[in-house]
C-alpha cells in the first residue's frame, strides 16, 4: 500500500518535472516568436519614424544655408533696385595686412578699370555687415559673397587668405547654373581643402527692375552639421545611415573618402551587383519613403528610407535584423530561467521521495509506519493536481488556478505548490507585458529624443553668458514637456552696446516644431544681428518663413532690443503673452504691449514697436503659455492673474531663485498634473552702469 | 470635443462643443478644410467651446488662408471673452472675421 503511493507520487513527481520543463521550452518559443514579431513591427515603425526625422533635420541645416543665401540676395537686389536709399561704403580689396583677418574684400574681373566700377561697388557695400554676420552666426558657413554683372565680387571669407588680385564671377560654375536657372541652386559636394570636411555651396540670383539679373547670391558652407545628424544618430550596435544623392551615389555616411584631388570616392549603390540593393536605391533615387528587408553586405537587413526636400536626395537608415530581434532570444531564455525555480522545488520533493522509497524498500519500519499517513492519498492528491495543472500551463494556460488547489500541506509539497504559483504568476505577468514593453519602450523615445535634443543644443545655457558685463544679468529656463512643444528663448549682443533678448513658442510639437523652431531662432538672430530693430526683424522673419509653410505653422515672438548705455529698450510683439516688468523696488506688472499677428502666419504682415526707459535695478520677465496655461486635474489654468500674484510673491529673490521658484509653484498648482506643454522663462536684470569717463 | 454640422441660411455650421486643442485640433482640419470645397461660406459657432490652444490656432490660421484662396467666407460667431482674449493676444483677431 504504501509502496504503491510512493511509486504514485514518484511517477507524478517524474510528469510534473517534464512539464515544468516543457513549460519553459514552449512558451519560451512561443514567447520568443511572438516578442519576435512585435519587435520586428516596432522596429519597422521606429525605423520609419527615425528615417522621417533624420530626413527633416538634414533638411533643416540646408535650409538655413537657404536661408542665408536668400537674405543675401534679397537684400543685394534691395541696394540694386533702390540705390537712391543707400550711402557708398566701399569695400578693402584684398592687402596683405589682412590676410588670416576675416574681412570683407572686393575683387573684379581682369580687364576692368577700378574707377569704373568703384561706385556701384561702394553701392553693394551696404551688403558687407550681412556677410559677416553670416559668417559670424553660422558656425557651418565658410563664406558669403555676391558676384555681380558688372564683374566685381564682394566676399567674406572665414579665413581669409590673400586673394588673386583679379577674379570674374560670371566666369564660375555657381554664377552660371545660378543665372541659367534663375532660382536657388546647390554646388556638388566637395571636401573642403582647409578642414578636410565635405562642404556644399548654395547660390541665388538676384534681379534689377527690370527683372533681368543682376548678379548672384552665394553662401559656403561646411556640412559638419548635417554629418554630424547622419554619423552621429545610430540606431543600435550595427545601425548606420547615409545620404544618397541623385544619381544614387553616398555622398555622407561615416567612413567616406576622397582622392587626391578632394573629389569624394562616392559607392554607387544605383549599378552595382546586388539586385536587392540596387531597387532600393532605385526607389531612393525617385524620391519615394519605404522600408525593406534585405541583405546588404552580406547580412540581412533593415534599410528605410526618406526623401529630402531642399535637395534631390534620400536618406537611409540601416540595421541588422539579427539586432532587432535579439531582445527576443533573451525573452525566451528569461522564461527558461523562470521555470528552473519551479524545477529546483520539484528536484527537491523527488529527492525526498526517493529516499522515503529507498527507505521502504531496505525495510524500515518505524519509519513507514510515520510516512504512511503522509503517503496516503493526502500527498497524492496535491502532486497529482499540481501535474495536472503543470501540464495544462504547459499547454499555455497561465490563468490555471493553482493557488486554488489542494496544496497547503505545511511542508516541501506546499513550497513546490507556491514556487509553480510563482512561476506562473510571473510568466503571466511577463507574457503581458512583452510585447508592451518590446513595442513600445523603443518607439517612443526615438522621435522624442530627437526633438528635445534639438531644442536643447539651440538654447544658450550657460550663465552668466556674458561675465565680463556688468551692466545687466540674464537668467532662463526651459522644461520641455514630454512631447517637446517648440519653445525658445534666446539673448546675445548685437555690436558692443546692444543686447536683444527673444521669448517665442512655435505652434505644434514634436519634430516638426523643434525643426521650425531652429530655422526660426536663426532667422531671428541673423536680422537682429544685423542690426535690423524689433519690428523690421519680425516683419522680415515672417516673409521669409511665410514662403515655405504650407503646414500652416507659426510662431509667436517677443522680441526686446536693450541699448546698453541708455538703458532704452525698444521691443515689439507678435502674438506673444505679455511680459512682466519690475521697476526697482515696486512690484511686477503687466508691460504694456501693441499686439501683432504672430510671424509665419501670413506675409505681408506689419508690427509696431515701443519703447521704455529702464534703469538699475528694474526686472523684465519673459515666458511662454506653458506657464499661464499649466494645467491642475480639474483642468484649471494657471492663469495670468496668479502668475503676477506668484512673480510678486518671489520678486526679491535673485534670477535663478525668482524662476526655480515660479516652477515649484507651478508644480504645486499641476498638482500631479502631467505638463502638456514646455515652459519657458527668462528674467533680465537692469544692473549698475559702469561710469562713463 | 464634439462637431455638429449643419446648413444654415446657405451656410454650412460647424457646431463646436468643448476643447479645441492639440488632441481636437485634427479631427477640425479634418473636417473643415473639405468644406471649403463646398462652395459654401463657412461659420464656425464656438458657443460651446470652452479653450482654444495654438494647436487650434493653426487649423484656424489654415481655414483662413483656405478661405483666401478659395474665395469661400470663413467666419466665427458666439466666441468667449476667454477664448477672444486669446484671440487679442495672437493677433488673430486681426485676421479672422467675427459675425
Amino acid at each position: 500500500m504504501v509502496i504503491i503511493a510512493v511509486s504514485i507520487t514518484m511517477v507524478s513527481l517524474l510528469v510534473l518535472r517534464t512539464n515544468t520543463i516543457d513549460i519553459g521550452v514552449q512558451l519560451g518559443d512561443s514567447a520568443a516568436n511572438d516578442s519576435r514579431q512585435a519587435l520586428e513591427q516596432a522596429a519597422t515603425e521606429q525605423l520609419i519614424s527615425m528615417t522621417y526625422s533624420l530626413a527633416s533635420m538634414s533638411d533643416a541645416e540646408l535650409m538655413l544655408v537657404q536661408n542665408s543665401v536668400q537674405m543675401i540676395a534679397f537684400k543685394a537686389s534691395e541696394i540694386v533696385q533702390n540705390p537712391e536709399r543707400y550711402t557708398p561704403r566701399p569695400v578693402a580689396l584684398p592687402d596683405s595686412v589682412n590676410a588670416g583677418v576675416m574681412t570683407p574684400q572686393l575683387l573684379f574681373a581682369e580687364g576692368l578699370n577700378f574707377d569704373d566700377i568703384a561706385p556701384d561697388a561702394a553701392l553693394m557695400g551696404n551688403i558687407q555687415h550681412l556677410l559677416m554676420n553670416i559668417i559670424l552666426n553660422n558656425v557651418d558657413a565658410t563664406a558669403a559673397y555676391v558676384g555681380t554683372e558688372q564683374g566685381f565680387f564682394i566676399e567674406v571669407s572665414e579665413d581669409s587668405h590673400l586673394a588673386p588680385s583679379h577674379f570674374d564671377p560670371r566666369e564660375r560654375p555657381w554664377y552660371r547654373s545660378a543665372v541659367l536657372s534663375r532660382d536657388i541652386t546647390w554646388s556638388d559636394v566637395f571636401i573642403d581643402a582647409s578642414s578636410g570636411s565635405p562642404g556644399i555651396a548654395s547660390a541665388m540670383p538676384f534681379f534689377d527692375r527690370s527683372g533681368n539679373v543682376a548678379g548672384v547670391a552665394g553662401v559656403g558652407t561646411l556640412l559638419d552639421d548635417l554629418t554630424e545628424i547622419v554619423i552621429g544618430t545610430r540606431l543600435g550596435e550595427s545601425g548606420h545611415n547615409f545620404i544618397l544623392n541623385e544619381m544614387g551615389q553616398i555622398i555622407i555616411a561615416e567612413g567616406i573618402s576622397e582622392d587626391e584631388h578632394g573629389n569624394i570616392l562616392r559607392e554607387d549603390l544605383l549599378h552595382q551587383e546586388n539586385a536587392e540593393l540596387a531597387m532600393v536605391a532605385r526607389r531612393m533615387v525617385d524620391g519615394e519613403s519605404g522600408i525593406e528587408r534585405i541583405v546588404m553586405y552580406e547580412s540581412e537587413v533593415f534599410i528605410a528610407f526618406s526623401p529630402l526636400e531642399t535637395l534631390p536626395w534620400s536618406l537611409a537608415v540601416v540595421i541588422e535584423v539579427e539586432e532587432v530581434i535579439a531582445p527576443a532570444l533573451e525573452s525566451q531564455g528569461r522564461i527558461i530561467d523562470m521555470t528552473d525555480d519551479a524545477l529546483t522545488e520539484i528536484n527537491i520533493v523527488i529527492t525526498v521521495v526517493s529516499i522515503i522509497f529507498v527507505a521502504i524498500l531496505f525495510g524500515i519500519i518505524p519509519i513507514i509506519s510515520y510516512w504512511s499517513r503522509r503517503f496516503s492519498l493526502r500527498l497524492t492528491n496535491p502532486i497529482t493536481e499540481l501535474q495536472e495543472g503543470v501540464h495544462d500551463i504547459a499547454d499555455g494556460n497561465l490563468d490555471y488556478p493553482i493557488a486554488e488547489l489542494d496544496i497547503y500541506t505545511g511542508d516541501e509539497i506546499e513550497d513546490l505548490g507556491l514556487s509553480v504559483c510563482k512561476m506562473t504568476s510571473s510568466l503571466k505577468e511577463y507574457i503581458d507585458n512583452l510585447q508592451k514593453v518590446t513595442a513600445e519602450r523603443e518607439r517612443i523615445g526615438a522621435e522624442l529624443d530627437v526633438a528635445t535634443n534639438i531644442q536643447a543644443s539651440m538654447l544658450p545655457s550657460i550663465f552668466p553668458p556674458f561675465p565680463d558685463r556688468k551692466e545687466f544679468d540674464i537668467y532662463a529656463t526651459m522644461i520641455p514637456a514630454k512631447e517637446v512643444g517648440g519653445d525658445f528663448y534666446d539673448f546675445f549682443l548685437v555690436g558692443e552696446d546692444k543686447l536683444a533678448v527673444v521669448m517665442a513658442d512655435v505652434s505644434g510639437k514634436g519634430v516638426p516644431a523643434a525643426l521650425f523652431m531652429v530655422i526660426a531662432k536663426t532667422l531671428i538672430k541673423n536680422n537682429a544681428q544685423n542690426g535690423l530693430p524689433p519690428k523690421d526683424v519680425l516683419e522680415t522673419v515672417n516673409d521669409i518663413l511665410c514662403e515655405n509653410n504650407d503646414a500652416a505653422m507659426f510662431v509667436t515672438v517677443f522680441i526686446a532690443v536693450l541699448d546698453i548705455p541708455t538703458g532704452k529698450l525698444t521691443y515689439a510683439n507678435a502674438g506673444h503673452n505679455p511680459p512682466l516688468l519690475k521697476r526697482a523696488g515696486g512690484d511686477y506688472e503687466w508691460l504694456p504691449t501693441k499686439r501683432g499677428f504672430v510671424i509665419a502666419g501670413m506675409e505681408g504682415m506689419k508690427y509696431k514697436q515701443e519703447e521704455i526707459e529702464l534703469s538699475e535695478g528694474d526686472e523684465l520677465y519673459l515666458y511662454t503659455d506653458g506657464v499661464t496655461e499649466a494645467m491642475n486635474p480639474a483642468k484649471e489654468l494657471f492663469s495670468d492673474p496668479y502668475l503676477l500674484e506668484v512673480a510678486n510673491k518671489y520678486k526679491d529673490e535673485n534670477l535663478k531663485e525668482f524662476l526655480g521658484n515660479i516652477k515649484k509653484e507651478i508644480d504645486i498648482f499641476a498638482d500631479g498634473a502631467e505638463q502638456a506643454d514646455d515652459i519657458t522663462m527668462l528674467v533680465l536684470e537692469i544692473k549698475k552702469k559702469e561710469k562713463v569717463g | 470635443m464634439t462637431i455638429e454640422k449643419k446648413v444654415e441660411n446657405g451656410k454650412t455650421v460647424l457646431l463646436l462643443n468643448g476643447r479645441l486643442d492639440t488632441t481636437t485640433a485634427p479631427e477640425l482640419q479634418e473636417m473643415l478644410i473639405p468644406e471649403f470645397d463646398g462652395g459654401k461660406d463657412l461659420l464656425l459657432d464656438f458657443t460651446e467651446l470652452v479653450y482654444v490652444s495654438s494647436a487650434g490656432l493653426r487649423v484656424l490660421l489654415l481655414g483662413e488662408k483656405t478661405a483666401k484662396a478659395t474665395g469661400v467666407e470663413q467666419s466665427l460667431k458666439g466666441v468667449s471673452d476667454e477664448i477672444m482674449e486669446i484671440f487679442e493676444m495672437t493677433g488673430f483677431a486681426d485676421i479672422l472675421s467675427f459675425e
